[in-house]
């Protein structure tokens, strides 16, 4: 009560400047209306604002200085551009940047004293040295995200960075330390995490080795100490860890499990180029061991394809069996790479875990529909299911599966034999949001299920590469005003897709916000057209196209017409471009140069 | 025991009560109140009746209604009928309910243009040409990448 009147003091001494500026004046207590709602505004929105009239421009400038959560993820902006905007600001608390434009000479104008959030993603340019610097000048912080902190740099960490971070930010809860901490030196490292904050409740690091988590999590007793000094734990209060390791191991897995008391979500994933043999992998006896102080409620544990096909080929129904005992109160579990598991260990699973509303199988080479047959048994209170690369799954499963009315998302990708018929079933969910069908033997038919005239909600459809569909899969969406809500669409690797089904697009008027048409080989200039020319009627009021993002990287039909039609004013809002860069060399350089901001993504993601 | 009653006057001189209890939740009615000159009818020249009907519907809810219902209720409305409502709360003083207008306020605004921005607030630009295009350099992202 005391905040907002002193505010409106701020704003009425303020009244008579404004009265003599503009041709408007605002009365003194829609001053303090507008004050509190740009406080509330992302800061590309308060820029936008200050440019409607002289004396919101005054409002906006002066907003500035009591902001208290400074939001930029949209664009990477240097700092001579915001050092007008990242003023001193004692109530600042939440900053939030992607900084691969910047440098550690920005650090005065970030790392203000009174921040209790801070997110620095790409901070390529920065080295270690920004950590210690956050613990030393943001004594109050409670959050800390930082990601590629010095990435291919080659440079080794030093852990005295580390180690200011962690002397001075005593009241952190939540570090996410999105770079490669194994290049910290040991044993250095494990000694240092001795000095976190006791509040410490979620860590997470980009990449660090097994070996390194098993030393930091074991705290052995110091020489000069008698062995019966009780040690005390390190990280007595984690209850998030989430880590990205080399090997997966049951050691690894029995000291996370044995020394993390609070424990309820453990995210662990490893992308080996080899598999790892057996005295470092993941066994039956390791998912034994799994959640010893019965608080887990997600787990999540993937062994990714990226480099090679490695799986968790050491880990049988039994493990999961004994786990699942175990695991009874689990909400979310994620399971990738686990080629060996049948049926049994699957359905156990669903059967046994009543609260389970998030479930994730990716490679579940052995999973069949008989794990869904049941599915009225269960609890039915799933809402988020991905099922991808399981090809033994049919649409005999999705009928199960679309027992669960209350579905918000369902990702099939690459299920092969999921077709028409699970479509039938799926459109018959109320509340479904996302639906991911790449890869699947989908067609249009089954497409045209999902025309539900005012009544869809679906936001986000993918249908990448599904070789059935053709270019009539658009009418079979779209027609009849059906799927206004959709926002988001992936239309790449589809052969048969051309300018007429883009145009179609257009006419009904869809506004998308995200559109990826990668290697689509008939589709060409006429689309890039037709998008840009897209408008949109409101009232009597106009838009331009409304699409942040655009892929037509390795489409056939782009030429130098679609160039001229990326530029300004067209597409007002992009902010990220997928486009061919290797023949397009000097036309791409233009456009970068018209459009700054603009992210361009020119080469093979 | 009957429950205190207090009597509003809306601009457009309209009547409405509304009990003491839930209305002290405005800072300048319970200052009022502690003066003692709240007993006759109270005159609130600056908010019009549909406004204050709105006001007295959230004043009475908000004892009772957990917070996530509460925000319920700024759902659907009009941006007019949100700025009416949060020049009103801010008027009354009432924190809650300002808040919860501006909030909405902000969501529906966060991606409109400058020109549509000039029509929700009615606002005529008195930038010059050369004034306006070189705000608009300053942040290039926020108008057009």
């Amino acid at each position: 009560m005391a905040e907002s009147s002193v505010r409106r003091v701020k704003m009425k001494d303020k009244a008579p400047a404004q009265d003599n500026g503009g041709e408007i004046s605002l009365d003194r207590l829609s001053s303090e209306v507008l004050a509190t709602i740009m406080t509330k505004l992302d800061v590309s929105s308060i820029c936008a604002i200050s440019v409607t009239c002289k004396s919101f421009r005054v409002c906006s400038q002066e907003i500035f200085k009591f902001l208290p959560n400074f939001h930029l993820l949209e664009i990477a902006a240097p700092i001579d551009r915001l050092r007008r905007l990242l003023l001193p600001n004692a109530s600042l608390r939440s900053l939030k940047l992607d900084c691969r434009r910047m440098n550690e000479s920005s650090i005065d104008y970030l790392l203000q004293p009174g921040l209790l959030e801070l997110s620095l993603r790409n901070c390529f340019r920065f080295s270690g040295r920004l950590l210690a610097e956050v613990g030393a000048r943001c004594k109050d912080l409670r959050s800390l995200f930082v990601s590629s902190v010095a990435d291919n740099r080659g440079q080794l960490h030093d852990v005295c960075d580390l180690e200011g971070l962690l002397r001075g930010c005593t009241q952190l809860e939540e570090l996410v330390l999105m770079f490669d901490v194994s290049i910290f030196r040991r044993p250095d490292f494990a000694r240092v995490w001795n000095l976190a904050s006791a509040k410490l409740t979620c860590l997470q690091f980009g990449y660090i080795t097994q070996l390194m988590v098993t030393e930091l999590l074991s705290p052995t007793v110091a020489p000069n100490q008698s062995p019966n000094h009780i040690v005390p734990p390190v990280f007595p209060n984690i209850q998030k860890l989430g880590l990205s390791v080399d090997y997966i191991s049951n050691t690894m897995i029995s000291i996370i499990s044995h020394n993390l008391i609070h424990l309820t979500h453990l995210d662990l994933r490893d992308q080996p180029i080899i598999e790892p043999g057996v005295a470092f992998d993941l066994t039956d006896e390791g998912l034994q061991l799994i959640n010893q102080h019965g608080r887990l409620k997600h787990l999540s544990l993937i062994r990714s394809q990226e480099f090679n096909p490695t799986f968790f080929r050491r880990v049988t129904d039994q493990g999961i069996l004994f786990m699942a005992d175990r695991c009874t109160n689990m909400e979310a579990i994620c399971l990738g790479g686990f080629c060996q598991v049948t049926d049994t260990g699957f359905k156990t699973l669903l059967h046994a875990c009543t609260n389970l509303y998030k479930l994730k199988v990716f490679n579940g080479t052995r999973m069949t529909d008989l794990v869904f047959l049941d599915m009225y048994a269960t609890s039915l209170a799933l809402t988020l299911v991905s099922l991808r690369c399981c090809n033994l799954l049919t649409d005999s499963a999705v009928l199960q599966l679309a027992l669960n009315m209350d579905l918000i998302m369902l990702d099939f990708r690459d299920s092969r034999n999921i077709g028409d018929k699970a479509l039938q079933a799926i459109s018959k969910l109320p509340k479904l949001r996302t639906l991911l069908l790449d890869g699947t033997d989908v067609s249009d038919v089954g497409l045209s299920y999902l025309r539900k005239g005012a009544k869809s909600s679906l936001v986000k459809l993918s249908i990448r590469g599904c070789k059935r569909l053709t270019c009539k899969c658009i009418s079979s969406l779209f027609n009849g005003g059906s799927n206004r809500e959709l926002r988001e669409l992936d239309l790449s690797n589809l052969s048969d897709l051309t300018n007429a089904g883009v145009l179609l697009l257009v006419k009904n008027r869809i506004p998308l916000v995200d559109l990826r048409m990668r290697h689509c080989p008939l589709i060409g200039d006429m689309s890039v057209m037709a998008l840009a020319s897209m408008t949109m009627a409101d009232g009597d009021r106009w838009h331009g196209s409304s699409l942040r993002s655009l892929d037509i990287f390795n489409c056939g039909g782009i030429s130098k017409l679609s160039f001229q039609w990326l530029k300004r004013p067209y597409f007002p809002g992009l902010r990220w471009l997928g486009v061919a860069g290797s023949l397009n060399h000097e036309l791409v350089d233009s456009l970068a140069v018209d459009r700054p901001f603009l992210h361009l993504m020119t080469h093979y993601a | 025991m009957s429950k205190k009653m207090l009597t509003f006057m809306s601009k457009d001189k309209q009547q409405f009560t509304i009990e003491e209890e839930f209305a002290v939740q405005s800072v300048t009615i319970r200052n009022m109140v502690e003066e003692d000159c709240a007993s006759s009818v109270i005159p609130l020249p600056n908010v019009h009746s549909e406004t204050l009907t709105l006001v007295i519907e959230y004043l009475n809810k908000q004892a009772s209604v957990a917070e996530n219902d509460l925000k319920k209720f700024v759902d659907e409305k009009q941006i007019s009928t949100l700025l009416d409502l949060a020049k009103a709360a801010s008027y009354l003083d009432i924190k809650g309910l300002m808040d919860l207008a501006c909030e909405k306020l902000a969501d529906l605004i966060k991606d409109m243009t400058v020109e549509e921005l000039r029509e929700i607030f009615q606002i005529e630009n008195d930038f010059t040409p050369e004034e306006e295009q070189a705000l608009r350099a300053e942040f290039p992202w926020a108008f057009e990448v």
